[in-house]
């Protein structure tokens, strides 16, 4: 049976940050509904963490420390953005009511 | 670089942030009507009093974590002065308008503190931190009409397209800090891990990119600047810029030097010769051809825009590209200098929010009237408004007795220098075409009278017409005394010079 280490190695990490990430990049960008968008950028951010820790592990002493604070940061700023982005969305729907970021279209050239 | 007091570095952030928290902290015990006389004030003399606190601290970096030297004192302080004019054109918009709330001058000050965090900061975490301080902050400014449809959909884009890009950034860093073992600007890879590194900081490259509103990551900024507020428009025209560029510039610097000490935004950097050819040409050709492709782009649209605040978007992607074009490399054996950089970003923040300032005083109810036919004659009716616009948009146009000439200038040159002279010529060509629109407008502004017959209202203006015309002020007096302008130490080579001057040994 394979131990913990060999098993979950940072390369194995990165690649499924790698793929969260653009997994939340997809959503963010491809999709319409508005909870589905904010949903992507928050999938993003937590890619992001993960690959974090997941460098904090190939890296020895003050260097791993910084990258297991770093998600910290993140979560914390991942947060005031959440709270952004939902008051947007209830100004948003206060005025058209509903959620489909297609239906703003208003301004252009 | 030296170490300096944290305190002393931290004090222009700490006044800015504490005069928009005071504000927010006012603004519930005022009257309607009272709180568009006395909140910009507050902001106003935060954003001075930071400003002296910029002006008395000692070059230097604390905990290799910020830092402050000639170039980031510059752009610190046309931060401050950007936003202390750009309070003075919210107050006389909202004041005239009545609108209920008074959130917009605390967030204008968070905002700036954000900006001033960016500026300062010698590592990318820290950077991503102020970056979103002040990201935050504008959204809420842009979706600042909450009544009106158009701000709503500004603020859609704009805080979609932003959380992505900044998303794109904070993996940039990761991988950086996977391919170094610090997220310090500056810090060398480790052996082994120079793809990784390459990739993190190309994602870095197009979340700065983003910010800017280079193309191609500029298609938010149009509507954004046309949904905003017209102050707001300038205020976050201006202070995204000068942070944006200053985080391009500590991580430029720090890639060529590569070294781990603190980068410094003054002085001229030779690039390590294996990592230039690796890393740094690639990244400069891509870098050329955002910059080629967003002065082109922008200029050209510029001619078709028919709404000022439109206008100035288009303009804003011109001139991301010209903030692009100084990093273009040098020929091979010269330093890195982008002393360009820090006198084009001055030029062009305190030109476009001046202007946009005197813009918001005279563009009617609700700033509905920021048409160029609507702006029609309005020069004669308000006359310092007029001036000040003129100045500014004579400015952003590079006419010679103004600081954008100076900088456009600068630019060019430096590009020349660097072998690029198609790249000046296209350039230069597509800076006609946007002088074009600046001066179109200008003559509507002066040309014949207003053309509705009831006067327009005006608002409380007083710190309006004092920041602008000071700041528009500013753009000529600055191009009499170049002295002061920002320059980079002529530090090519700091070993070699430092070991011809020391004495020899024995010598005494």
């Amino acid at each position: 049976m394979p131990t913990d280490a060999a098993f979950f190695t940072p390369i194995h990490v990165q690649v499924l940050a790698a793929l969260l990430f653009g997994l939340g990049l997809t959503a963010a960008l491809a999709r319409r509904d508005l909870f589905i968008v904010l949903m992507g950028i928050e999938l993003m951010l937590n890619a992001v963490n993960l690959s974090f820790i997941g460098f904090a592990r190939s890296h020895a002493g003050s260097a791993s420390t910084l990258g297991q604070l770093a998600p910290l940061f993140t979560i914390a700023i991942a947060a005031a953005e959440a709270c952004v982005a939902l008051a947007m969305v209830v100004l948003l729907v206060r005025q058209q009511d509903t959620v489909d970021t297609d239906a703003r279209s208003a301004l252009k050239d | 670089m030296d170490p300096a007091p944290l305190l002393s570095l931290l004090a222009p952030l700490l006044l800015a942030l504490s005069g928009g928290l005071i504000a927010l902290a006012a603004e519930p015990f005022l009257a309607r009507v009272r709180k568009h006389q006395v909140l910009p004030w507050i902001v106003a003399v935060a954003c001075i009093a930071a400003a002296f606190a910029v002006a008395l601290a000692p070059n230097g970096q604390a905990y290799g974590m910020l830092a402050l030297d000639a170039a980031r004192r510059w752009l610190m302080l046309t931060t401050l002065a950007v936003t202390a004019v750009a309070v003075g054109g919210l107050q006389a918009s909202l004041d005239r308008d009545r609108f209920p709330g008074g959130e917009s001058y605390a967030l204008a000050a968070v905002a700036a503190s954000g900006v001033l965090l960016m500026i300062m900061s010698l590592d990318a975490l820290a950077a991503f931190v102020g970056m979103e301080t002040a990201a935050l902050a504008i959204y809420a400014l842009v979706g600042l009409r909450r009544q009106r449809p158009e701000s709503g959909e500004a603020l859609l884009k704009y805080l979609v397209m932003g959380a992505v890009f900044s998303a794109i950034f904070l993996y940039g860093v990761a991988l950086y800090y996977g391919a170094t073992g610090s997220t310090r600007f500056g810090a060398p890879a480790v052996a082994g891990r120079e793809a990784l590194f390459a990739l993190g900081a190309s994602c870095m490259l197009i979340g700065l990119a983003f910010k800017l509103g280079a193309v191609p990551f500029h298609a938010w900024a149009p509507d954004a600047y046309t949904g905003a507020p017209v102050a707001v428009t300038g205020l976050m025209g201006a202070i995204v810029k000068l942070g944006a560029v200053a985080l391009l510039g500590s991580l430029w610097l720090g890639l060529a030097a590569s070294d781990g000490k603190p980068v410094r935004l003054d002085q001229a950097v030779p690039p390590v010769p294996g990592l230039r050819s690796a890393l740094l040409e690639p990244l400069a050709l891509l870098l050329t051809i955002l910059a080629i492709a967003s002065i082109v782009i922008g200029s050209f649209a510029m001619l078709r825009q028919s709404s000022l605040r439109r206008l100035v978007g288009y303009s804003a992607i011109a001139n991301a590209g010209f903030l692009l074009l100084p990093f273009i490399l040098p020929f091979r054996d010269a330093a890195i200098d982008l002393s360009a950089l820090w006198l084009y970003a001055v030029a062009y923040a305190l030109a476009t929010a001046a202007a946009l300032a005197a813009a918001a005083a005279i563009a009617g109810p609700d700033d509905a009237g920021d048409n160029l036919s609507q702006l029609h004659g309005r020069g004669r009716q308000f006359p310092l408004y007029g001036a000040v616009l003129s100045v500014c948009l004579a400015s952003l146009a590079g006419l010679p007795p103004m600081l954008g000439f100076l900088g456009k200038f600068a630019v060019l040159g430096q590009t020349v220098a660097a072998g690029g002279w198609i790249i000046a010529l296209v350039a230069l060509i597509a800076a006609l075409a946007a002088a074009a629109a600046y001066l179109y407008l200008l003559v509507q502004l002066w040309a014949g009278t207003p053309r509705d017959e009831q006067p327009l209202a005006l608002g409380g203006d007083a710190l309006n017409r004092w920041g602008s015309a000071a700041a528009a002020v500013l753009l000529v007096a600055l191009l009499a005394c170049p002295g002061l302008l920002p320059s980079s130490a002529a530090v090519a080579a700091p070993t070699a010079a430092s070991s011809l001057s020391a004495p020899p040994p024995g010598g005494k």
